[in-house]
């Protein structure tokens, strides 16, 4: 079966992504006034997952004026569809993008579907491998997509995306399919969250898809939030279970989760159940670690995740998924030092956003890579090497921590994502924070960008395989 | 950068590159005959590896191994390494974006640096 068929492709939710960078090229080159349409073409790369298949879209092989024919429609001509075959790089596909004159999510006009269906879509899949991508923008700025599989020879059928996510600096833009995916209504449960940032950019936090990397102390804090605030499709991904040193700083966690082990996403899943304020609320509580296959799957079928582990190697993979595959990850870290006779010395905590347009973790001083390797390399884990370490190095690795703690993590990683969705840099500020219990003082910086020769930036749209190796003997993944 | 591209990177040096496993059959490049230039070993000359990085993106090994051992052992940050007796591990970090001449500087730095 290829990729193409339509048995391949209807398995899975369709959805496609790209940069705000890439957004505002196609916003300069489709703006000619309110009456003339435009087309070009791209590339895109494909991002599968366990539910859905995205098309991540890169670079753009814009048009020369001989290439079209702008007589208030557009209209491509043979040589620029010849030129584009050639210039897609294997394992890459085809977009075909043009633009309507009109708002919101769009439907196909006659002509839209000769030149998508009976021009394109036989040739991209057969040159490819890979179905063809339409997509058409909208004067609000919104894009709607779809892809074109084949039912059988020569034939092509539409299967529509159920969103296009545009990942910026500032903001999380989703358009959905107005069936797929219908905005739900503000229930009487959420009216006080809903008149805060309005209902539409409630609507869009109902629906978009927001991913929890651990369920420990600040990861079941952000889900109960999350699922009060009304978003309704959740995933939940944690090996581990409760224990009775958990009890401290889990919410919903009670004695009897460690005496029988119960895994955090179920603890989790148990309160949200019973706490959230959605009609329709969906949560996949999935008691597996980041670092697995399924765990990986998973991850990818997100819009935004949000990471609540401290353990480097897994938000290393994070924070190259965030870059690669355009899914902004919202992380956070508690640092607590204490002097040695155990008197509080240096309590801050730091939330920041990575993502396309912004430093990633390794830019902003967040996250080291090396460690990564050590923890990778399952040096972490061995008391004799974590004794031979420097105590400044010793100390990043100490698990000291205070509910309340995780009750600020938690609440700024919830209004870094409103703030993402909403697009409003009143709810999440503007950038990394950092918080200094002493004196008492939150600062911020502006977003920031990534070193010129970060190799995470460099990973942008490229869709990339994200590799980890089974687990070192011994140790849990 | 992958490992392949560290290696050939190595070869255009003119130096000699092999392949090792170690005891978890981790696999390393190993870099044959390198003379020290610097520090409190120059002149020695000794054998070099680094783990193969097992994940995608490349994130370097926190360690370089060198064969004989050239420090007493548990000195300095180091210890005993899973490529065998012979062998000694160093525990050093590298946190700058990797490329092949960024991680073959690094090893240098390394071993001068004693």
């Amino acid at each position: 079966m290829n990729t193409y068929d339509l048995a391949a492709l209807s398995a899975f939710e369709l959805s496609a992504v790209m940069t705000a960078d890439l957004d505002s090229q196609l916003r300069r080159h489709f703006d000619k006034g309110p009456r003339q349409e435009d087309l070009t073409f791209a590339i895109w790369r494909p991002s599968s997952s366990t539910l859905r298949y995205t098309a991540v879209l890169g670079e753009l092989l814009l048009p020369s004026s001989s290439d079209r024919i702008l007589n208030g429609n557009a209209a491509f001509t043979g040589d620029y569809f010849s030129r584009v075959l050639a210039a897609v790089p294997d394992g890459a596909g085809i977009a075909f993008l043009h633009s309507h004159l009109k708002p919101g999510w769009q439907g196909m006009s006659y002509n839209d579907t000769v030149a998508e269906r009976d021009r394109l879509a036989a040739a991209v899949a057969g040159r490819t491998g890979l179905p063809l991508l339409g997509l058409t923008w909208g004067t609000d700025g919104a894009w709607s997509a779809r892809f074109w599989a084949r039912t059988a020879p020569f034939k092509y059928e539409r299967l529509d995306a159920a969103v296009v996510r545009v990942a910026g600096p500032d903001r999380l833009t989703l358009t959905f399919h107005p069936q797929l995916r219908p905005p739900p209504k503000v229930s009487a449960a959420q009216v006080a969250t809903a008149s805060v940032w309005g209902e539409r950019a409630q609507e869009d936090l109902a629906r978009v898809r927001v991913g929890i990397v651990g369920l420990g102390s600040v990861g079941s804090v952000v889900a109960d939030a999350l699922s009060r605030m009304g978003v309704s499709d959740l995933l939940f991904l944690d090996h581990d279970i409760i224990e009775e040193r958990n009890l401290d700083r889990t919410l919903h966690a009670v004695p009897e989760d460690a005496r029988v082990g119960t895994p955090k996403v179920a603890v989790a899943e148990r309160g949200t159940t019973t706490s959230h304020t959605a009609r329709d609320f969906r949560v996949r509580a999935l008691p597996v670690s980041l670092l697995t296959d399924e765990g990986l799957a998973a991850a990818l079928d997100c819009d935004v995740i949000i990471c609540c582990v401290d353990r480097p190697w897994p938000r290393a993979i994070l924070n190259a998924m965030a870059y690669a595959h355009l899914i902004p990850v919202i992380d956070g870290g508690i640092m607590t030092r204490v002097t040695p006779e155990g008197r509080p010395l240096n309590i801050d905590w730091r939330i920041h956003t990575v993502g396309p347009g912004r430093a990633c973790m390794y830019c902003l001083g967040a996250l080291l890579r090396s460690d990564v390797a050590l923890d990778r390399d399952g040096m972490l884990d061995d008391p004799d090497y974590i004794r031979g370490l420097k105590p400044e190095d010793r100390e990043r690795y100490n698990r000291r921590n205070v509910f309340a703690f995780s009750l600020a993590v938690a609440a700024h990683e919830n209004l870094q994502l409103a703030g993402m969705i909403a697009g409003s840099s009143r709810i999440g500020g503007v950038g990394p924070q950092h918080y200094s219990a002493y004196p008492g003082e939150m600062t911020v910086s502006e977003t920031t960008t990534c070193e010129p020769d970060c190799e995470i930036a460099a990973l942008t749209a490229t869709a990339v395989g994200l590799e980890v190796r089974p687990p070192v003997a011994g140790r849990a993944p | 950068m992958n490992d392949t591209e560290f290696q050939e990177y190595l070869r255009g040096l003119g130096l000699k590159v092999e392949s090792a496993q170690d005891s978890d059959s981790t696999p390393y490049t190993v870099i044959r005959n390198i003379t020290i230039s610097g520090g409190s070993l120059a002149g020695h000359t000794c054998d070099v590896a680094i783990a193969c990085c097992p994940s995608q993106p490349y994130v370097a090994a926190a360690a370089v191994h060198t064969r004989p051992a050239l420090l007493p052992m548990g000195t300095r940050n180091t210890q005993a390494s899973k490529l065998g007796p012979n062998w000694q591990y160093w525990s050093r970090r590298l946190d700058r974006p990797p490329t092949p001449q960024r991680l073959w500087t690094h090893i240098l730095t390394v071993l001068t640096e004693v």
